[in-house]
């Protein structure tokens, strides 16, 4: 039986957010690390039993909600990450921030987010991206590193050829993907866009040129931390984000200029996590800017 | 051509409509009780008499069938396109208008209709979208024209009848016979069915089933026929809805761009704004949502719930205005009586 002619239901959306994530996921496990599996499989694992649980009425997971949820998180978290520290964001993301609201479409905060933002919060040291072979990751250094220009930090080997070391190539995959998502019509291409406006026109105000308090120009800052994820896969949840134009323009930007002041303000390397959440308190707000069509006609 | 089982027989004299009076065209569909097969029944003769009333410039022959699955005109079309175009002309010589139009949607079923070429019916390829076949819509599709939702299209000189009405006037007219068959997309397959054919024949696996379709219809009770407007038999779809994820695609489609999220919100809610009682009564029931929705909510269901809700909203606050004005009344009343009888009282007491 054919309803929707244009094939776009609930599942398949999810299906094409899975196969978009598959770029990034792979270079990531490549340039990570084969740790990065591990943790996926645990959110993703933790988050589907969780949904089991919850959705105690029909025991039905194949929206694939909470599958893009766990995987979201596990592309999120460090592949230092513990694997209790996985559970405890997966449980949290699915068990709090969706069904405690009402389920699917009922949640006010990105279930994704609001898990990663519980353990960052809850576990700050086990979540802070160290590895082996770089160190610390250049918006650690960045935020983490005294009264040196920015010359003097770049000279580290945590800084890649435009972006941060590793994390530039990541984050072109998932802009890759994130591509893929438009032209199969599944987000819409404002608002990642958007984001990424914000986010660069942030940047571009507070760079200064490279002295001691500068943050990077918009395109170290592109390609750094988890910003290609966050602007097309993160930002772009349809429940936690306003679906009117003018409303979604304004919660991107919101998103991407927060991201950016916490970046360079606050003491977290990397500022999605709580941009996210905070410009979701205000999806309510702007979704009253629909515009009311002519009544006559 | 689709099979047609049986034939009506002739019940009435066989005109030759070239050289009958307009007059007697209309008096043959009026006595052939011939109604607008699209869905909506308007009698097809007072939609003629009025188009003769005010005059008309177009007539167009709606063969744009956009909701989802279904192809009843479609093969009609394929089969009929004589007899739809004969009904046109007849059409056209009842209104004393020249202008015929016949206008197609742009899928692959229709492509072989491109090179459709008769000297006096111009056709048209309007894009496949569940709202452009709405009269109005296809109005101002084609011609560019605004047809206010108070007025009827014949009162600003347009005549819109579907082909399968068409075809009734071809039949009633020109071999004598009533409507009493319709071709029927039951389950995506296509059948001449009588009218007044019971629900119950069909398979019942398929219950509950809705009249009309996928996206469009109402749920048909047990006992339900199928009628000579209904176009399409569906199963009904409700059971796969999942929860709404407000991805706003329905409102990307709506071709008045309603708020169709807030309406659903206020129906599930029980709390009907007054804001919302206009957009309710803006929708014109095309089903666009309920074809793009991912999550298969029966948008339509909620809608129409919603606007006989804020019909009696609005009846109701119509009615509080009335008995408040009537409470006002009578308490003026009653203090003038009251001041009278004070006054007799006073009067009496002095004398």
């Amino acid at each position: 039986m054919v309803i929707n002619r244009s094939q776009r239901t609930t599942t398949s959306v999810m299906v094409h957010v899975m196969v978009a994530l598959l770029p990034g996921f792979t270079v990531q496990v490549w340039l990570s690390g084969w740790r990065t599996l591990v943790i996926v499989g645990a959110t993703t694992v933790a988050a589907l039993l969780t949904e089991i649980v919850c959705t105690r009425s029909t025991r039905d997971v194949s929206d694939g909600s909470a599958l893009v949820t766990g995987l979201l998180i596990g592309l999120c978290l460090p592949a230092s990450t513990p694997w209790f520290v996985c559970l405890v964001a997966a449980v949290i993301a699915v068990a709090v921030a969706k069904h405690a609201f009402g389920g699917l479409g009922n949640n006010v905060f990105n279930p994704a987010m609001a898990g990663y933002a519980a353990v960052l919060l809850a576990y700050p040291a086990l979540v802070v991206e160290y590895d082996a072979i770089s160190g610390a990751t250049a918006l650690e250094q960045l935020a983490h590193r005294g009264a040196t220009t920015i010359e003097e930090v770049a000279s580290t080997s945590a800084f890649g050829a435009f972006g941060a070391v590793k994390h530039e190539w990541i984050n072109l995959a998932f802009l890759i993907g994130g591509l893929y998502l438009i032209a199969f019509r599944v987000i819409p291409v404002l608002l990642p866009f958007c984001v990424l406006a914000g986010l660069g026109i942030t940047a571009f105000l507070l760079d200064d040129g490279g002295s001691s308090t500068s943050h990077g120009s918009p395109l170290f800052n592109w390609f750094a931390g988890g910003t290609m994820l966050s602007a097309f896969f993160i930002a772009t949840d349809p429940v936690t984000s306003p679906s009117n134009r003018a409303g979604m323009v304004i919660y991107a930007l919101g998103v991407g200029a927060l991201a950016m002041l916490i970046r360079k303000y606050a003491s977290w390397p990397d500022g999605f996590a709580f941009s996210v959440l905070l410009a979701n308190c205000f999806v309510p707000l702007l979704e009253r800017f629909r515009q009311t069509p002519a009544a006559a006609l | 051509m689709l099979e047609r089982p049986t034939r009506s027989q002739p019940e009435f004299e066989p005109l030759d409509w070239s050289s009958t009076s307009p007059s007697s065209i209309l008096s043959r569909i009026k006595e052939a009780g011939i109604v607008g097969m699209g869905g909506a029944g308007y009698p097809t003769a007072a939609k003629l008499a009025s188009g003769r009333h005010y005059g008309t410039q177009h007539v167009i022959a709606n063969g744009v069938e956009c909701e989802p699955g279904v192809h009843a005109d479609r093969t009609l079309m394929r089969g009929y396109l004589d007899g739809v175009l004969e009904g046109l002309r007849i059409a056209g010589r009842c209104l004393g208008c020249d202008q015929l139009t016949l206008a197609i949607a742009d899928d692959e079923v229709y492509r072989s209709f491109r090179a459709l070429n008769s000297a006096d019916v111009r056709c048209e390829i309007v894009r496949s979208h569940p709202a452009n076949g709405e009269e109005r819509t296809l109005i101002r599709t084609l011609f560019k024209r605004l047809i206010p939702s108070s007025d009827y299209p014949s009162q600003h000189g347009f005549v819109v009848l579907n082909v399968a009405t068409l075809f009734a006037i071809y039949e009633a007219v020109s071999y004598g016979a009533r409507p009493i068959d319709r071709i029927v997309t039951i389950f995506d397959e296509d059948r001449w069915v009588s009218e007044a054919t019971p629900l119950q024949e069909l398979d019942a696996e398929m219950f509950p089933l809705r009249l009309g379709s996928v996206a469009t219809g109402t749920i048909a009770s047990e006992d339900a026929t199928i009628e000579l407007t209904t176009n399409a038999v569906a199963q009904d779809p409700s059971k796969l809805a999942r929860a709404c994820i407000h991805c706003g695609w329905c409102s990307d489609v709506c071709p008045r761009s309603l708020p169709v999220e807030a309406m659903l919100r206020s129906q599930l809610n029980g709390q009907l704004p007054e804001t919302l009682e206009d957009q309710f009564d803006a929708c014109f029931e095309c089903g666009a949502c309920v074809v793009e929705c991912p999550s298969t909510i029966p948008l339509l269901d909620w809608i129409r719930q919603g606007k006989l809700e804020s019909n009696s909203n609005r009846l109701k606050r119509r009615a509080h205005v009335r008995f408040e004005r009537r409470n006002k009344r009578h308490a003026q009343h009653l203090s003038k009586e009251t001041q009278a009888r004070e006054t007799r009282i006073r009067t009496h007491h002095e004398w």
